[in-house]
């Protein structure tokens, strides 16, 4: 395992991918910010803080949440996991949703995450913002609108984000297959 | 993740599983507050409910858990079954089984159904009351509902009052009240508690009912069964409702507040009163509502057995 990122490039990262954010998205009143479990979730607080602190106060009313797609993955027929805590306390009719989530791989996981958000509503926008982009191993058609870095990696390669409460501890770690065999 | 194939008995279940089913639930609880209420999870499989006995909660709360999970659900009852033409359980579960079926839910008036079915079937079975023996899916939910009234069941003075002798959902929630550290105290006339039971659960026996309401914390009041009844022993409801009836006359004169259990159905002015049942202290309506997540719960993690 090599270190990709340290906590102060990451968190580098997320003040430009914020004041990208807030930069690209008028009517913030119609926004609302939603992490995905279990990593997005830091992500999303951590971005919303930022525009939070960002925009005029009396500010337009940001909204925040966190979601999880456990129970919408599309591999639940071969290994179950417990669900984690979602909590999404508006209509997600008509609004903007920005969905954080700390690595865009295979694509599956948005798949997931967008088709739980319907169930909270009709949102008339929904973007992603990741940290990671793994563009090479997409299995759907999904792209996000904002991303820290992308990564060129192959499939069996590992990228490991250590991402928790605690913003000075985050790291990202790779293990390119060809080094550590066996470690898929 | 902890596994476990079948939930036939509280007995059989470690503390770790009872916390996995409680934060399973806790989980589920949520999806049924939005606005779409239900989860592709379990679109894949089929559940059939067999109920060779009435009921009305237990059998609409595993429905609906079920849809909620997005499961094809199968319901069958003994009335116009083969089961009058003598169909035995077993043929009639190898017979629906053979139709590929994932998960049974199973209430039967026999004591053991659901584990004789065990032996001989490999998918997942859930006991939805089995005779006077065990109702594990009331007893989780009555004590989920205690926790998140009071937020801990360890060192919790429970009180089961009434019919012991014949409550599958007492027995239950001995086990499981016991074996998560709560205190319980057994109370109703000697005729409906079994003899000795003190010997075999760690329960304490109290035939006043004034004394049994000023110890505890939570009272769980069971239904008198009269249908199960073989012989009487009772003189009468009326002197039932005199001698161990939660009144509101018995509620006022507690100087502390106590939390009021009961499963359903209700025999309103036999073993509790309508003001009590519909006052502040009850919370019979959130364990119906914390009924269907404990069962979608149940059948998510089993759904993994097979």
């Amino acid at each position: 395992m090599k270190t990709l990122l340290t906590a102060q490039e990451i968190n580098d990262m997320i003040s430009t991918l914020a004041a990208q954010i807030v930069a690209s998205i008028k009517d913030l009143d119609e926004v609302a910010l939603i992490g995905i479990q279990p990593r997005g979730i830091y992500f999303a607080k951590q971005i919303f803080d930022i525009v939070q602190q960002t925009i005029s106060t009396p500010g337009p009313l940001l909204r925040y949440g966190n979601i999880d797609i456990t129970l919408y993955r599309d591999d639940l027929y071969q290994h179950i996991t417990v669900p984690k805590n979602t909590d999404i306390h508006f209509d997600l009719h008509q609004k903007k949703i920005i969905l954080f989530d700390d690595v865009l791989f295979t694509g599956r996981t948005i798949r997931a995450a967008l088709e739980a958000l319907n169930d909270f509503g009709r949102p008339s926008q929904v973007w992603l913002c990741v940290l990671i982009d793994r563009s090479a191993s997409r299995q759907l058609p999904i792209q996000a609108n904002f991303v820290g870095k992308t990564l060129n990696m192959s499939f069996e390669d590992k990228v490991i984000v250590h991402m928790l409460n605690n913003p000075d501890a985050y790291y990202v770690e790779v293990t390119e297959n060809k080094q550590e065999h066996g470690n898929i | 993740m902890e596994t476990f194939k079948h939930l036939i008995s509280i007995q059989s279940l470690s503390n770790e599983t009872i916390d996995l089913i409680f934060k399973t639930a806790k989980e589920f609880k949520e999806i049924l507050q939005r606005p779409v209420k239900k989860v592709p999870s379990l679109h894949h499989k089929t559940v059939v409910n067999l109920f060779y006995e009435n009921s009305t909660r237990t059998r609409l709360s595993f429905e609906l858990a079920e849809k909620r999970l997005s499961a094809d659900v199968l319901n069958f009852t003994v009335s116009g079954s083969s089961v009058a033409k003598g169909e035995t359980l077993l043929d009639t579960v190898k017979n629906i089984l053979s139709m590929k079926v994932d998960m049974v839910v199973i209430r039967h008036h026999h004591s053991g159904a659901p584990y004789f079915l065990s032996q001989h079937i490999s998918i997942p079975i859930i006991n939805a009351g089995d005779g006077i023996n065990e109702h594990p899916t009331q007893a989780l939910l009555d004590v989920f509902s205690i926790i998140e009234k009071t937020g801990s069941i360890q060192g919790k003075k429970v009180a089961i009052i009434g019919d012991i002798m014949h409550s599958r959902v007492g027995r239950s929630n001995i086990m499981l009240l016991t074996k998560l550290g709560a205190e319980v105290m057994i109370c109703g006339p000697g005729s409906l508690i079994p003899i000795g039971i003190e010997k075999i659960y760690p329960v304490r026996i109290e035939y006043d009912i004034t004394k049994a309401l000023q110890w505890c914390d939570v009272a769980n009041v069971l239904r008198i069964q009269l249908e199960r009844q073989q012989q009487p022993l009772l003189s009468s409801l009326r002197e039932y409702n005199l001698q161990y009836g939660i009144t509101q006359k018995r509620m006022h004169a507690l100087n502390k507040p106590i939390l009021i259990l009961h499963p359903g159905p209700i025999n309103r002015g036999v073993e509790i009163d309508s003001n009590v049942v519909d006052g502040a202290s009850s919370i019979v309506l959130e364990q119906v509502e914390n009924g269907v997540a404990i069962r979608m719960a149940l059948l998510y993690l089993l759904s993994q057995n097979h």
